[in-house]
């Protein structure tokens, strides 16, 4: 390792940390922030940007939306609901967590689960209806993009739906003794993320044209 | 982060399955991805080979060549599909599999941890399923070839209608579904190692290791993986409806076509869409790659002019304009495309921009040569060709991000031969200076000098000797992407430059050999590095043994208290004054300072 | 290190000298080849393609200061070795010289905004209105020939409908279309006049191709479900080859056309003596 000893004569001025420039002041520990929670974020970001790249297509397409009116089954409505109400119950399983009541907390994941299974049946029961219509994957694009939409943002859904379990049946095998609220956090955070998504894409859905 | 001396101990006795292959110990699983995107390197270029074989003596039967592939060169001569199929997976997975595995999961893996002062990734087995999702598409890839129909002929943009109907070309089969599936694994390793890479970078900094003191490496791989998160998630869209549109008969980019003699009858799809999905990705992939090598010519640089790097603050200035702007300028690959001319002309623009950050970036390291005490070894060679490829390629880019110009230019030989000095020489070049500098910090032992400096010489000659005479020829009309240049009277004139482009071309691949042969050599027999900082660099890999042990530090984690680059300072005995080092007067108690 | 500093320090500034070299004869044979084969270009042939060759001689000039500056210093570098036993030190911090770097950057950037704007002065007059008067062709692309129709006397084109299309029917144009009835349709063959705009409309019927004519320096994307256009003025008389420039299948290398530049009168006589596409057969 090189020694450190100063010369008789420095050229040059010396920042007394180095000359790195931006630093002069030793630079405190970095925070203890949690890798997990910066984790989950980018993650998110990605399924974003992935409903990001979905979307704009869409949009591409929407010029030819006035050419073919699809009716939108109206339990969407019921169903957006049903994941708004979610979402709301999810934070209050959060709340419940962050002050340790893990009772509770679980009462307001089962009934989060609840809601999420319930919309997830709504979005079949809606597929039911277009197809009885005749709509099917390939009846045109507009029925493609319904699909894939819905589908995709399914998919997302039932990931969602698996990770609240295993907080909730983790939860549960402790028998409510120790809850890591960031765990309910992070999920609870991915859940809102998704309710979002899905206002988003209901949103598009419902343009006739821009 | 204390780590008891007991915890280390146990590290060591796992089972060799535990250590070596289902390792989440980044440094075996950099390691990993290193072997396999070399190994990816292999066969695209002697898919390189078989391209120039094809355009230099195409019109030679060879028996070699129908023994080799009874299916894909019948009578001795590659079939058109055939081709068309080679340079789609030598593209590919030269661009994928090996330039961006190699950037981000090898080195970035390898260094971003010991380069930060931290013990490994922050998601350690992420960092596992990454590789081995990698290894699936690598594998799922390459079994392409074996299907009917033979591998994805379309080229690696893959657009449709070429790439939807197995009438239109007959890779378009399950070959490209094979493609399209092997992308989808690959999209995926990238977001799970580019997430966990910006995620340690941020999180697991030892301490004193203030952002402005990253090496540029980390910086590199940092921003290369912020740019994947923002644009590949886009092309897996566009992947999953592009599989739709094959299998499932939807029309999202399918208008009514004719294809084979059968009307294919679909509602107005936009082939348009998926150039703008695809290269929304596809352009930013050149910077995923231009950056992470940019970074690692940086600390190469900087090591061995004994230099501070000049402007580092610059430096990162420009590589955060740079990310911001390679997303932002996919259009110039659609300038001939049909595309508003108004936007198009917004592209033009903003790619013409691109030179200003990047020139930017190369004049910094230009200066950083200046009056250094310069240490001419081989890693050292590599960077300097590196500077000299990417002004070279830089400039050839101007005249394709002109959107008039590139109305003539576009899909030429030109463009064959700035993206392969931009990007597959220059990146190479990067890539083989990381590796001749990090091997005796990889695997304890040296490279051979000698040997790494004939690789040098042939290389540098050989992609100037191949590349630069495609500008020209492209200039003179050539097109890309052709499987024979005889078909047109005014080609006839470049034929024998294909010739001898091939004649070069194959030495350069050739050339490749002494690295292999130095690689597995010195692997083994190499001389051993007992000095754990051989170069006398700063920064903190240099400053634990060769290799690093398992949790890469001793008991305790490095505490930083400068930047990277303090390379003859005047009041210091050595010439460089590692990161590490406590400065004088400050008494060192414990893990940090007091 | 096992080699002493003075024996690596001699074989460093060999290396150097080499690598100077090396980098000043790639310079010198990049100019060469450069040079001693731009004239191999297809000679130019219509209105657009000396502005755009004015473009390419201005990049090219930038970049050859760009290319050649830049390789100076650095085979420079590479031979002067300074025999100091340090370098200098030079902390990174000091924004002042950035100048060294900003001043070149901020030439190039002038350089940059110069060609950008000659480039959209023609962009503009590429994309923007055609004249009037200008002749009008449509082209369909198929794998592998180029279909080249002229609309006949009545100067309009008739309507196309892919579900027409068969063997005998390549474009799928709709004879129930009274301007159809006189359009003419040609396989790999174009005749258009000299000096007076050219407008061609672009079509394919399956895949994406280019139309692309090297000496006018312009290609254009026929994209299946759009048309697309681009114009010219020839420029000169003669025989030209036209390419496909975008990948299109096996076929792909050997889609060429032929276009003739020729007089008004010689084009309007040639196509007096073609049959109309709704005549054929008959
Ligand atoms: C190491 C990095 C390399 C990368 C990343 C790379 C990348 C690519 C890409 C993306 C393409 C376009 C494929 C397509 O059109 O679909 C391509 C084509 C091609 N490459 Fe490479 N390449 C590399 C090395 C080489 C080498 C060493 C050679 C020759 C010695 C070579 C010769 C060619 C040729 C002749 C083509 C076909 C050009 C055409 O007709 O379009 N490449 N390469
Ligand atoms: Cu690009
Ligand atoms: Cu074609």
């Amino acid at each position: 390792m090189a020694s450190v000893k100063p010369l008789s004569k420095p050229r040059e001025p010396i920042p007394p940390f180095g000359g790195d420039g931006f630093s002069r002041r030793e630079q405190p520990a970095p925070a203890p922030s949690t890798p997990a929670r910066w984790g989950v974020w980018l993650a998110i970001f990605a399924v974003a940007m992935l409903f990001a790249g979905l979307s704009s297509a869409y949009l591409v397409h929407l010029p030819q939306r006035s050419r073919f009116p699809l009716e939108l089954p109206s339990i969407l409505w019921a169903n957006t609901l049903v994941l708004i109400l979610s979402s709301f119950s999810c934070q209050w399983a959060l709340r419940q967590a962050r002050q340790g009541r893990a009772l509770s907390t679980m009462q307001g994941l089962g009934l989060t689960l609840a809601l999420g299974v319930l919309f997830l049946a709504g979005q079949v029961y809606a597929w039911q209806q277009l197809r009885d219509a005749g709509l099917h994957l390939q009846t045109h694009v507009f029925s493609s993009f319904f699909y894939v939409l819905t589908a995709t943002h399914g998919v997302h859904l039932i990931v969602g739906v698996g990770i609240l379990f295993g907080v909730w049946a983790v939860a549960l095998l402790r028998q409510g003794t120790t809850l890591n609220p960031l765990a309910v956090e992070l999920s609870a955070f991915y859940w809102h993320f998704l309710t979002l998504v899905w206002l988003w894409l209901f949103l598009l859905l419902n343009l006739k044209a821009i | 982060m204390a780590v008891h001396a007991e915890h280390l101990a146990h590290a060591h006795s796992e089972s060799w399955i535990r250590k070596y292959v289902f390792s989440t110990d980044h440094k075996v699983i950099a390691t990993q991805y290193i072997f396999t995107a070399y190994f990816m390197a292999l066969l695209g270029g002697l898919l390189a080979a078989l391209i120039r074989y094809q355009l230099g003596w195409g019109d030679q039967a060879s028996p070699l060549l129908e023994r080799l592939f009874p299916f894909g060169a019948q009578g001795g001569v590659i079939k058109p599909e055939f081709y068309l199929a080679i340079i789609t997976i030598h593209g590919t997975i030269l661009v994928f599999h090996f330039q961006t595995m190699m950037l981000t999961g090898g080195f970035g893996n390898y260094l971003i941890p010991l380069q930060i002062g931290a013990r490994d990734m922050a998601f350690p087995v992420l960092n596992m399923l990454s590789y081995w999702v990698f290894l699936a598409s690598c594998v799922v890839m390459l079994l392409s070839f074996l299907v009917e129909g033979g591998a994805a002929a379309a080229g690696w943009t893959v657009y449709p209608p070429l790439s939807v109907h197995a009438a239109a070309v007959a890779g378009s089969g399950l070959g490209q579904t094979i493609w399209l599936l092997s992308m989808a694994l690959l999209i995926v390793a990238t977001l799970m190692g580019g997430l966990n890479y910006i995620v340690t970078t941020l999180n697991l900094r030892t301490k004193g290791m203030s952002l402005m003191r990253l090496p540029l490496s980390t910086w590199g791989v940092f921003f290369a993986s912020v740019i994947g998160l923002v644009t590949f998630p886009v092309l897996l869209a566009g992947a999953i409806l592009l599989l739709l549109d094959r299998h499932l008969g939807t029309s999202f980019y399918m208008p009514t076509v004719y294809i084979g003699g059968q009307l294919v009858e679909t509602r107005g799809g936009n082939p348009l869409l998926w150039q703008h999905l695809f290269w929304y990705l596809g352009h930013p992939e050149v910077y995923i790659l231009a950056i992470p090598a940019l970074g690692f010519i940086g600390d190469i640089i900087a090591t061995f002019s004994r230099k501070p790097i000049f402007g580092y603050r610059l430096i990162i200035i420009s590589f955060v304009v740079m990310t911001i702007l390679s997303c932002i300028v996919w259009g110039h690959h659609m300038f001939t495309s049909g595309l508003n001319p108004y936007i198009a002309m917004v592209f033009s623009l903003l790619t013409i921009l691109i030179s200003v950050p990047f020139g930017t970036i190369i004049l910094c390291y230009a200066a950083t040569l200046w009056k250094g005490k310069i240490q001419f070894t081989t890693p050292m060679l590599f960077a300097i060709g590196f500077l000299s490829l990417v002004v070279t390629g830089g400039l050839g880019g101007l005249f394709l991000g002109t959107a008039s110009t590139d109305l003539y230019l576009h899909d030429t030989a030109f463009v064959v031969g700035h993206f392969h000095v931009i990007m597959a020489s220059s990146v190479l070049f990067a890539i083989f200076a990381a590796t001749y500098y990090w091997f005796p910090k990889i695997f304890g032992r040296f490279m051979s000098e000698s040997l790494g400096k004939w690789h040098f010489w042939l290389t540098f000659i050989g992609v100037y000797a191949t590349f630069v005479p495609m500008h020209v020829m492209g200039l003179g009309g050539m097109m890309r992407r052709i499987y024979s240049p005889h078909a047109y009277q005014y080609l006839q004139q470049w034929v024998p430059w294909e010739r001898v482009i091939s004649i070069f071309g194959l030495i350069l691949i050739g050339a490749q050999l002494l690295f292999v042969v130095n690689f597995f050599w010195s692997l083994f027999k190499g001389r051993r590095a007992t000095d754990p900082n051989p170069w006398r660099a700063n920064t903190l890999e240099w400053q634990t043994s060769s290799p690093p042990p398992h949790l890469n530090w001793g008991e305790e984690q490095p505490v930083v208290y400068r930047g990277p680059y303090e390379f003859s300072r005047p009041d210091t005995a050595e010439d460089y004054l590692p990161q590490n080092t406590p400065p004088v007067g400050v008494e060192v108690s414990g893990n940090g300072v007091r | 290190m096992a080699v002493s500093q003075q024996q690596a320090s001699s074989r460093d500034r060999r290396t150097g000298f080499v690598l100077g070299v090396a980098l000043w004869l790639f310079t010198l044979a990049t100019l060469w080849l450069f040079g001693a084969n731009l004239h191999k270009m297809p000679p130019p042939a219509s209105d657009f393609a000396p502005q755009i060759d004015a473009i390419l001689w201005v990049i090219l000039g930038i970049s050859v200061i760009g290319f050649v500056g830049l390789h100076l210093y650095l085979g420079w570098v590479a031979l002067s070795r300074p025999a100091e036993v340090r370098a200098i030190y030079l902390p990174a911090d000091r924004p002042k010289e950035w100048l060294w770097v900003l001043v070149p950057i901020g030439l190039l950037l002038v350089a940059d905004l110069t060609f950008d704007h000659m480039s959209n002065k023609v962009w503009g007059a590429f994309f923007g209105k055609p004249p009037a008067n200008a002749f009008e062709v449509e082209v369909t692309g198929q794998q592998f020939a180029w279909h080249v129709r002229y609309p006949g006397a009545d100067g309009r084109f008739g309507r196309t409908n892919p579900r027409l299309i068969s063997d005998e029917n390549p474009i799928g144009l709709d004879l129930s279309d009274p301007a159809a009835r006189d359009d003419i349709l040609l396989i790999n063959v174009m005749h258009v006049p000299e000096g007076r705009p050219v407008m061609i409309y672009l079509r394919s019927r399956d895949v994406l191709h280019s139309f692309f004519l090297p000496p006018m320096r312009i290609k254009m994307d026929c994209v299946p479900g759009y048309t697309t256009r681009m114009w010219f003025t020839p420029q000169r008389k003669g025989n030209y080859e036209i390419a496909c420039a975008e990948l299109c299948g096996m076929g792909h290398y050997n889609m060429k056309g032929l276009l003739v530049v020729e007089d008004e009168q010689a084009v309007q006589n040639w196509l007096a003596q073609q049959t109309p596409f709704s005549k054929r057969g008959q």
